[in-house]
Protein backbone atom coordinates (compact mmCIF):
# COMPACT_ATOMS: atom_id res chain seq x y z
CA UNK A 1 0.00 0.00 0.00
CA UNK A 2 0.98 3.69 0.05
CA UNK A 3 4.39 4.10 -2.17
CA UNK A 4 4.13 0.54 -3.91
CA UNK A 5 3.66 0.89 -7.40
CA UNK A 6 3.87 -2.07 -8.63
CA UNK A 7 1.19 -3.28 -5.54
CA UNK A 8 -1.15 -0.83 -6.70
CA UNK A 9 -2.80 -2.95 -8.98
CA UNK A 10 -2.11 -6.38 -7.11
CA UNK A 11 -2.03 -9.31 -9.73
CA UNK A 12 0.24 -12.65 -9.47
CA UNK A 13 1.72 -15.54 -12.11
CA UNK A 14 3.30 -18.49 -11.69
CA UNK A 15 5.25 -20.92 -14.53
CA UNK A 16 6.44 -24.67 -14.42
CA UNK A 17 7.78 -26.91 -16.48
CA UNK A 18 7.28 -30.69 -17.11
CA UNK A 19 8.03 -33.24 -19.62
CA UNK A 20 7.54 -31.29 -22.74
CA UNK A 21 5.00 -29.60 -21.47
CA UNK A 22 4.69 -25.99 -19.71
CA UNK A 23 2.38 -24.80 -17.78
CA UNK A 24 1.36 -20.74 -17.06
CA UNK A 25 -1.55 -19.90 -14.55
CA UNK A 26 -2.79 -15.74 -12.99
CA UNK A 27 -5.06 -14.49 -11.22
CA UNK A 28 -8.02 -12.42 -12.49
CA UNK A 29 -8.44 -9.79 -9.96
CA UNK A 30 -8.25 -5.71 -10.68
CA UNK A 31 -8.17 -4.02 -8.00
CA UNK A 32 -6.89 -0.22 -6.95
CA UNK A 33 -5.24 -0.77 -3.62
CA UNK A 34 -7.73 -2.26 -1.25
CA UNK A 35 -10.57 -2.43 -3.44
CA UNK A 36 -11.27 -4.97 -6.15
CA UNK A 37 -12.72 -3.53 -9.31
CA UNK A 38 -13.68 -6.21 -11.57
CA UNK A 39 -12.71 -10.09 -11.42
CA UNK A 40 -12.26 -10.46 -15.17
CA UNK A 41 -8.72 -9.03 -15.89
CA UNK A 42 -6.09 -12.03 -16.97
CA UNK A 43 -2.69 -11.31 -17.09
CA UNK A 44 -1.70 -14.04 -20.12
CA UNK A 45 -0.90 -13.17 -23.58
CA UNK A 46 -0.43 -15.22 -26.68
CA UNK A 47 2.06 -14.45 -29.20
CA UNK A 48 2.56 -17.54 -31.36
CA UNK A 49 0.90 -21.06 -31.27
CA UNK A 50 3.83 -22.16 -28.53
CA UNK A 51 4.40 -19.20 -26.96
CA UNK A 52 2.41 -17.22 -24.02
CA UNK A 53 3.77 -13.96 -21.47
CA UNK A 54 2.70 -13.21 -18.13
CA UNK A 55 2.98 -9.65 -16.98
CA UNK A 56 2.35 -8.59 -13.20
CA UNK A 57 2.44 -5.54 -11.86
CA UNK A 58 0.74 -1.44 -12.77
CA UNK A 59 -2.08 -2.69 -14.99
CA UNK A 60 -1.62 -0.14 -17.33
CA UNK A 61 1.78 -0.96 -18.12
CA UNK A 62 0.85 -4.82 -18.54
CA UNK A 63 -1.76 -3.35 -20.72
CA UNK A 64 0.43 -0.85 -22.67
CA UNK A 65 3.74 -3.75 -22.66
CA UNK A 66 1.09 -6.60 -24.19
CA UNK A 67 0.66 -3.92 -27.01
CA UNK A 68 3.79 -2.52 -27.71
CA UNK A 69 5.24 -6.48 -27.65
CA UNK A 70 2.12 -7.34 -30.15
CA UNK A 71 3.23 -4.54 -32.36
CA UNK A 72 6.72 -5.92 -32.84
CA UNK A 73 6.20 -9.60 -33.15
CA UNK A 74 3.73 -8.77 -35.53
CA UNK A 75 6.09 -7.04 -37.67
CA UNK A 76 8.58 -9.81 -36.82
CA UNK A 77 5.91 -12.10 -38.46
CA UNK A 78 5.16 -10.20 -41.46
CA UNK A 79 8.78 -9.93 -42.25
CA UNK A 80 10.36 -12.92 -41.57
CA UNK A 81 7.58 -15.21 -42.63
CA UNK A 82 7.24 -17.59 -39.99
CA UNK A 83 5.99 -17.82 -36.08
CA UNK A 84 8.40 -16.57 -33.48
CA UNK A 85 10.32 -19.21 -31.51
CA UNK A 86 10.13 -18.58 -27.33
CA UNK A 87 13.64 -17.10 -27.36
CA UNK A 88 12.98 -14.70 -29.91
CA UNK A 89 10.20 -13.75 -28.34
CA UNK A 90 11.84 -13.50 -25.00
CA UNK A 91 14.79 -11.04 -26.63
CA UNK A 92 12.36 -8.58 -27.74
CA UNK A 93 10.51 -8.46 -24.25
CA UNK A 94 13.96 -7.88 -22.64
CA UNK A 95 14.69 -5.16 -25.48
CA UNK A 96 11.54 -3.01 -25.49
CA UNK A 97 12.03 -3.08 -21.41
CA UNK A 98 15.69 -2.57 -21.72
CA UNK A 99 14.59 0.48 -23.63
CA UNK A 100 12.61 2.17 -20.90
CA UNK A 101 15.82 1.89 -18.41
CA UNK A 102 15.72 5.17 -16.97
CA UNK A 103 12.13 5.54 -16.86
CA UNK A 104 10.61 2.01 -16.89
CA UNK A 105 7.56 0.12 -17.24
CA UNK A 106 6.20 -1.41 -13.85
CA UNK A 107 5.68 -4.93 -14.96
CA UNK A 108 7.46 -8.24 -14.24
CA UNK A 109 7.29 -10.34 -17.01
CA UNK A 110 7.32 -14.49 -17.57
CA UNK A 111 7.91 -15.85 -20.93
CA UNK A 112 7.01 -19.39 -21.63
CA UNK A 113 7.68 -21.61 -24.86
CA UNK A 114 7.68 -25.20 -26.13
CA UNK A 115 9.51 -26.49 -29.59
CA UNK A 116 6.55 -28.62 -31.12
CA UNK A 117 8.96 -30.70 -33.27
CA UNK A 118 11.53 -31.30 -30.31
CA UNK A 119 9.46 -30.72 -27.23
CA UNK A 120 12.16 -28.57 -25.63
CA UNK A 121 10.84 -26.42 -23.00
CA UNK A 122 11.38 -22.75 -21.99
CA UNK A 123 11.04 -20.67 -19.30
CA UNK A 124 12.39 -17.23 -18.79
CA UNK A 125 11.67 -14.69 -16.24
CA UNK A 126 12.11 -10.95 -16.55
CA UNK A 127 12.11 -7.75 -13.87
CA UNK A 128 10.79 -4.59 -15.23
CA UNK A 129 14.03 -3.93 -17.11
CA UNK A 130 14.79 -6.75 -18.66
CA UNK A 131 17.23 -8.65 -16.39
CA UNK A 132 18.01 -12.21 -17.94
CA UNK A 133 17.15 -15.29 -15.63
CA UNK A 134 18.18 -18.51 -17.76
CA UNK A 135 15.58 -21.24 -19.02
CA UNK A 136 14.65 -22.14 -15.15
CA UNK A 137 12.18 -24.76 -13.91
CA UNK A 138 9.28 -22.87 -12.00
CA UNK A 139 9.04 -19.03 -12.00
CA UNK A 140 6.76 -16.34 -10.18
CA UNK A 141 6.22 -12.57 -10.13
CA UNK A 142 3.59 -10.52 -8.85
CA UNK A 143 2.30 -9.74 -5.27
CA UNK A 144 2.16 -13.48 -3.70
CA UNK A 145 5.14 -14.38 -5.31
CA UNK A 146 6.96 -15.26 -2.45
CA UNK A 147 4.65 -17.12 -0.80
CA UNK A 148 3.93 -19.26 -4.49
CA UNK A 149 7.84 -19.84 -4.83
CA UNK A 150 7.73 -21.81 -1.74
CA UNK A 151 4.48 -23.78 -2.64
CA UNK A 152 6.52 -24.11 -6.06
CA UNK A 153 9.19 -25.77 -4.98
CA UNK A 154 7.68 -27.84 -2.94
CA UNK A 155 4.99 -29.28 -5.21
CA UNK A 156 7.75 -29.27 -8.44
CA UNK A 157 9.12 -32.85 -9.45
CA UNK A 158 11.19 -33.13 -12.53
CA UNK A 159 9.65 -34.70 -15.65
CA UNK A 160 5.69 -34.23 -14.92
CA UNK A 161 3.07 -35.20 -17.17
CA UNK A 162 0.92 -32.64 -18.23
CA UNK A 163 -1.78 -33.74 -15.59
CA UNK A 164 0.65 -33.96 -12.75
CA UNK A 165 1.77 -30.56 -13.90
CA UNK A 166 -1.57 -28.79 -14.06
CA UNK A 167 -2.15 -30.52 -10.55
CA UNK A 168 1.08 -28.79 -9.11
CA UNK A 169 0.73 -25.39 -11.01
CA UNK A 170 -3.06 -25.17 -9.38
CA UNK A 171 -2.12 -25.91 -6.24
CA UNK A 172 0.89 -24.18 -5.97
CA UNK A 173 -1.05 -20.98 -7.15
CA UNK A 174 -4.04 -21.26 -5.63
CA UNK A 175 -2.94 -21.59 -2.01
CA UNK A 176 -0.70 -19.04 -2.60
CA UNK A 177 -2.76 -16.42 -3.23
CA UNK A 178 -4.84 -17.40 -0.75
CA UNK A 179 -2.56 -15.19 2.03
CA UNK A 180 -2.21 -12.56 -0.27
CA UNK A 181 -5.37 -9.73 -0.44
CA UNK A 182 -4.23 -7.95 -3.56
CA UNK A 183 -4.51 -11.46 -5.49
CA UNK A 184 -6.88 -13.72 -6.43
CA UNK A 185 -10.81 -14.28 -7.20
CA UNK A 186 -10.41 -16.63 -9.90
CA UNK A 187 -7.34 -18.19 -11.41
CA UNK A 188 -6.73 -19.22 -15.21
CA UNK A 189 -4.16 -22.14 -15.99
CA UNK A 190 -2.37 -22.71 -19.53
CA UNK A 191 -0.79 -26.36 -20.15
CA UNK A 192 0.94 -26.20 -23.24
CA UNK A 193 1.81 -29.27 -24.83
CA UNK A 194 3.46 -30.44 -28.16
CA UNK A 195 0.01 -30.44 -29.73
CA UNK A 196 -2.61 -28.73 -28.04
CA UNK A 197 -3.33 -26.12 -25.12
CA UNK A 198 -5.45 -26.63 -22.87
CA UNK A 199 -7.00 -23.66 -20.80
CA UNK A 200 -8.74 -24.30 -17.33
CA UNK A 201 -10.40 -22.05 -15.46
CA UNK A 202 -10.22 -22.55 -11.51
CA UNK A 203 -12.75 -22.24 -9.02
CA UNK A 204 -11.22 -20.51 -6.51
CA UNK A 205 -12.05 -18.32 -2.86
CA UNK A 206 -13.84 -15.24 -4.27
CA UNK A 207 -12.17 -13.19 -1.81
CA UNK B 1 -13.56 12.19 -6.38
CA UNK B 2 -17.06 13.62 -5.76
CA UNK B 3 -18.34 13.25 -9.19
CA UNK B 4 -20.27 10.14 -9.73
CA UNK B 5 -20.11 8.42 -12.94
CA UNK B 6 -21.82 5.04 -13.58
CA UNK B 7 -22.07 2.73 -16.65
CA UNK B 8 -24.66 -0.05 -16.35
CA UNK B 9 -24.49 -3.15 -19.30
CA UNK B 10 -27.88 -5.03 -19.71
CA UNK B 11 -29.18 -7.41 -22.80
CA UNK B 12 -28.36 -4.86 -25.74
CA UNK B 13 -28.26 -1.75 -24.31
CA UNK B 14 -25.69 0.51 -22.21
CA UNK B 15 -26.81 3.13 -19.52
CA UNK B 16 -25.07 5.95 -18.51
CA UNK B 17 -25.68 8.12 -15.52
CA UNK B 18 -23.93 10.76 -13.95
CA UNK B 19 -24.62 13.51 -11.24
CA UNK B 20 -25.31 17.01 -12.36
CA UNK B 21 -23.26 18.77 -10.06
CA UNK B 22 -20.27 20.84 -9.75
CA UNK B 23 -18.40 21.53 -6.24
CA UNK B 24 -16.30 24.39 -5.77
CA UNK B 25 -14.17 24.42 -2.48
CA UNK B 26 -15.64 21.32 -0.91
CA UNK B 27 -18.28 23.44 0.07
CA UNK B 28 -20.42 25.29 -2.95
CA UNK B 29 -22.66 23.97 -5.43
CA UNK B 30 -21.94 25.84 -7.92
CA UNK B 31 -23.79 24.44 -11.03
CA UNK B 32 -26.35 21.49 -10.54
CA UNK B 33 -26.69 20.45 -14.40
CA UNK B 34 -23.52 19.61 -15.08
CA UNK B 35 -22.66 17.80 -18.63
CA UNK B 36 -20.17 14.83 -18.48
CA UNK B 37 -21.20 13.10 -21.28
CA UNK B 38 -18.66 13.26 -24.55
CA UNK B 39 -20.27 11.65 -27.91
CA UNK B 40 -18.08 9.81 -29.10
CA UNK B 41 -20.10 8.33 -32.33
CA UNK B 42 -23.82 7.69 -32.99
CA UNK B 43 -23.98 4.35 -30.77
CA UNK B 44 -20.94 5.57 -28.41
CA UNK B 45 -20.72 7.71 -25.31
CA UNK B 46 -18.21 8.65 -22.70
CA UNK B 47 -18.46 9.57 -19.67
CA UNK B 48 -15.45 11.69 -17.68
CA UNK B 49 -14.76 12.97 -13.93
CA UNK B 50 -11.41 14.36 -12.22
CA UNK B 51 -9.79 17.42 -12.64
CA UNK B 52 -11.90 19.89 -14.44
CA UNK B 53 -9.47 21.33 -17.17
CA UNK B 54 -8.17 18.11 -18.06
CA UNK B 55 -11.77 15.68 -17.94
CA UNK B 56 -13.31 18.77 -20.62
CA UNK B 57 -9.52 18.83 -22.91
CA UNK B 58 -8.67 14.66 -23.10
CA UNK B 59 -12.68 14.24 -23.86
CA UNK B 60 -12.85 16.38 -26.94
CA UNK B 61 -9.47 15.24 -27.96
CA UNK B 62 -10.89 11.59 -28.10
CA UNK B 63 -14.23 12.42 -29.11
CA UNK B 64 -12.78 14.70 -32.21
CA UNK B 65 -10.33 12.04 -33.22
CA UNK B 66 -12.96 9.75 -33.46
CA UNK B 67 -14.95 11.86 -35.87
CA UNK B 68 -12.00 12.35 -38.17
CA UNK B 69 -11.64 8.24 -38.57
CA UNK B 70 -15.06 8.44 -39.43
CA UNK B 71 -14.94 11.05 -41.70
CA UNK B 72 -11.73 9.49 -43.48
CA UNK B 73 -12.53 6.46 -43.00
CA UNK B 74 -16.19 6.32 -44.03
CA UNK B 75 -16.81 3.39 -40.64
CA UNK B 76 -17.76 4.46 -37.20
CA UNK B 77 -15.48 2.72 -34.84
CA UNK B 78 -17.04 -0.08 -32.45
CA UNK B 79 -16.82 0.67 -28.64
CA UNK B 80 -14.22 -1.23 -28.05
CA UNK B 81 -12.23 0.32 -30.75
CA UNK B 82 -13.09 3.76 -29.55
CA UNK B 83 -12.14 2.13 -26.19
CA UNK B 84 -8.89 0.67 -26.77
CA UNK B 85 -8.01 4.64 -29.26
CA UNK B 86 -8.71 6.48 -25.93
CA UNK B 87 -6.66 4.04 -23.75
CA UNK B 88 -3.37 4.25 -25.86
CA UNK B 89 -4.36 7.79 -25.44
CA UNK B 90 -4.39 8.07 -21.53
CA UNK B 91 -1.05 5.41 -21.50
CA UNK B 92 0.89 7.68 -23.96
CA UNK B 93 0.14 10.49 -22.06
CA UNK B 94 0.84 9.55 -18.87
CA UNK B 95 4.50 9.49 -19.31
CA UNK B 96 4.80 12.81 -21.04
CA UNK B 97 4.33 16.52 -20.04
CA UNK B 98 0.56 16.61 -20.40
CA UNK B 99 -0.88 13.69 -18.44
CA UNK B 100 -4.68 13.96 -17.69
CA UNK B 101 -6.53 13.32 -14.21
CA UNK B 102 -9.45 12.09 -15.65
CA UNK B 103 -11.73 8.83 -15.18
CA UNK B 104 -13.16 7.98 -18.20
CA UNK B 105 -16.30 5.62 -18.72
CA UNK B 106 -17.16 4.05 -22.27
CA UNK B 107 -20.38 2.50 -23.68
CA UNK B 108 -22.08 1.56 -26.67
CA UNK B 109 -23.53 -0.59 -28.90
CA UNK B 110 -21.69 -1.90 -31.50
CA UNK B 111 -23.50 -1.58 -35.45
CA UNK B 112 -20.76 -4.42 -36.38
CA UNK B 113 -22.25 -7.78 -37.24
CA UNK B 114 -18.94 -9.61 -36.43
CA UNK B 115 -19.19 -8.55 -32.90
CA UNK B 116 -21.58 -11.45 -30.04
CA UNK B 117 -22.01 -9.29 -27.48
CA UNK B 118 -23.55 -6.29 -28.99
CA UNK B 119 -23.55 -4.19 -25.99
CA UNK B 120 -20.39 -2.99 -24.49
CA UNK B 121 -18.85 -1.16 -21.43
CA UNK B 122 -15.07 -0.11 -20.46
CA UNK B 123 -13.73 1.92 -17.79
CA UNK B 124 -10.56 3.46 -17.95
CA UNK B 125 -8.82 4.92 -15.28
CA UNK B 126 -6.38 7.99 -14.81
CA UNK B 127 -3.34 5.86 -15.37
CA UNK B 128 -4.90 4.24 -18.74
CA UNK B 129 -6.05 0.75 -17.35
CA UNK B 130 -8.74 -0.61 -19.41
CA UNK B 131 -11.23 -3.17 -18.09
CA UNK B 132 -14.82 -4.34 -19.62
CA UNK B 133 -17.34 -5.14 -16.88
CA UNK B 134 -21.08 -5.08 -16.28
CA UNK B 135 -21.15 -2.47 -13.55
CA UNK B 136 -18.55 0.05 -13.71
CA UNK B 137 -18.20 3.41 -12.09
CA UNK B 138 -15.51 6.11 -10.67
CA UNK B 139 -15.17 8.04 -7.47
CA UNK B 140 -16.99 7.70 -4.07
CA UNK B 141 -20.07 6.00 -5.80
CA UNK B 142 -17.22 3.26 -6.96
CA UNK B 143 -17.64 2.09 -3.01
CA UNK B 144 -21.87 2.15 -3.37
CA UNK B 145 -22.25 0.83 -7.19
CA UNK B 146 -20.18 -1.83 -7.37
CA UNK B 147 -21.84 -3.31 -4.55
CA UNK B 148 -25.18 -3.08 -5.54
CA UNK B 149 -24.52 -4.54 -8.88
CA UNK B 150 -23.05 -7.51 -7.26
CA UNK B 151 -26.21 -8.09 -5.57
CA UNK B 152 -28.30 -7.05 -8.01
CA UNK B 153 -26.88 -7.16 -11.62
CA UNK B 154 -27.95 -10.67 -13.62
CA UNK B 155 -27.54 -11.84 -17.39
CA UNK B 156 -29.89 -10.31 -19.47
CA UNK B 157 -31.36 -7.62 -17.71
CA UNK B 158 -33.64 -5.19 -19.49
CA UNK B 159 -33.76 -1.72 -19.67
CA UNK B 160 -36.67 -1.63 -16.70
CA UNK B 161 -34.43 -3.55 -14.41
CA UNK B 162 -31.37 -1.48 -14.89
CA UNK B 163 -33.23 1.64 -14.45
CA UNK B 164 -34.44 0.06 -11.36
CA UNK B 165 -31.02 -0.99 -9.75
CA UNK B 166 -29.62 2.54 -10.73
CA UNK B 167 -32.79 4.16 -8.53
CA UNK B 168 -31.31 2.12 -5.85
CA UNK B 169 -27.71 3.35 -5.96
CA UNK B 170 -28.73 6.61 -6.50
CA UNK B 171 -30.50 6.26 -3.01
CA UNK B 172 -27.67 4.91 -2.04
CA UNK B 173 -25.88 7.56 -2.86
CA UNK B 174 -28.39 10.06 -1.73
CA UNK B 175 -28.64 8.39 1.85
CA UNK B 176 -24.81 8.21 2.37
CA UNK B 177 -22.75 10.37 0.63
CA UNK B 178 -22.24 14.07 2.06
CA UNK B 179 -22.17 15.27 -1.43
CA UNK B 180 -25.69 14.69 -1.88
CA UNK B 181 -25.99 14.40 -5.80
CA UNK B 182 -29.70 16.32 -6.38
CA UNK B 183 -30.06 15.21 -10.18
CA UNK B 184 -28.94 12.45 -12.05
CA UNK B 185 -28.79 12.54 -15.63
CA UNK B 186 -29.35 9.09 -17.32
CA UNK B 187 -28.53 8.12 -21.00
CA UNK B 188 -29.43 4.99 -22.73
CA UNK B 189 -27.39 3.42 -25.42
CA UNK B 190 -28.70 0.52 -27.96
CA UNK B 191 -29.59 -0.20 -31.31
CA UNK B 192 -31.42 2.99 -32.15
CA UNK B 193 -28.27 5.42 -31.00
CA UNK B 194 -28.05 7.60 -27.71
CA UNK B 195 -31.15 8.80 -26.31
CA UNK B 196 -31.38 10.76 -22.46
CA UNK B 197 -34.20 9.18 -20.35
CA UNK B 198 -36.03 11.05 -17.42
CA UNK B 199 -33.29 12.61 -14.72
CA UNK B 200 -33.12 10.61 -11.79
CA UNK B 201 -33.41 11.68 -8.13
CA UNK B 202 -32.21 10.75 -4.77
CA UNK B 203 -35.43 9.35 -2.77
CA UNK B 204 -36.45 11.59 -0.01
CA UNK B 205 -35.17 10.31 3.58
CA UNK B 206 -37.73 10.89 6.04
CA UNK B 207 -36.16 11.30 9.71
CA UNK B 208 -38.80 10.73 12.61
CA UNK B 209 -38.69 14.16 14.55
CA UNK B 210 -37.14 13.95 17.64
CA UNK B 211 -38.99 13.14 20.98
CA UNK B 212 -40.26 16.09 23.56
CA UNK B 213 -39.29 13.41 26.43
CA UNK B 214 -35.38 14.21 25.19
CA UNK B 215 -35.83 17.52 26.12
CA UNK B 216 -36.30 17.46 29.40
CA UNK B 217 -33.39 17.52 31.50
CA UNK B 218 -32.32 16.79 35.25
CA UNK B 219 -32.94 20.61 36.64
CA UNK B 220 -36.39 20.67 34.87
CA UNK B 221 -37.39 17.60 37.33
CA UNK B 222 -36.68 19.44 40.08
CA UNK B 223 -39.13 21.41 41.51
CA UNK B 224 -37.50 24.58 42.82
CA UNK B 225 -40.50 26.87 42.71
CA UNK B 226 -43.05 25.02 45.29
Amino acid sequence: MGDDIMGYNGGVALAMKGKECVAIACDKRYGVQNRTIATNFTKIFEYGPHCYVALCGLATDVQTVAERLKFRTNLYELREQRKLKPNVLYNMLTNLLYEKRFGPYFVFALVIGLDPKTGQTFLYDSDNIGAISDNVNLATVGTASEYIFGLGELFFKPDMTPDELFEATSQSLLNGFDRDSASGWGAVVYVIEKDKVTVRELKARQD
Amino acid sequence: MVESIIGIRGKDFVLLAQDANTTKYGILNMKFDTNRLFKLSEHCAMLASGEPGDVVQFAEYVGKNIQLYKMINGIELSPYACANFTRHEMANSLRSRNSYAANLIIGGFTTNDADQQKAQLFSIDYLGAMISANVVAHGFCQFFALGVGDKLWRENMTLEDGLHMLQVIVNELGKRMAAYPHCVFVRVINKDGIQVLDNMYPEKIHVQKPEEAELLTSADMMDIHS
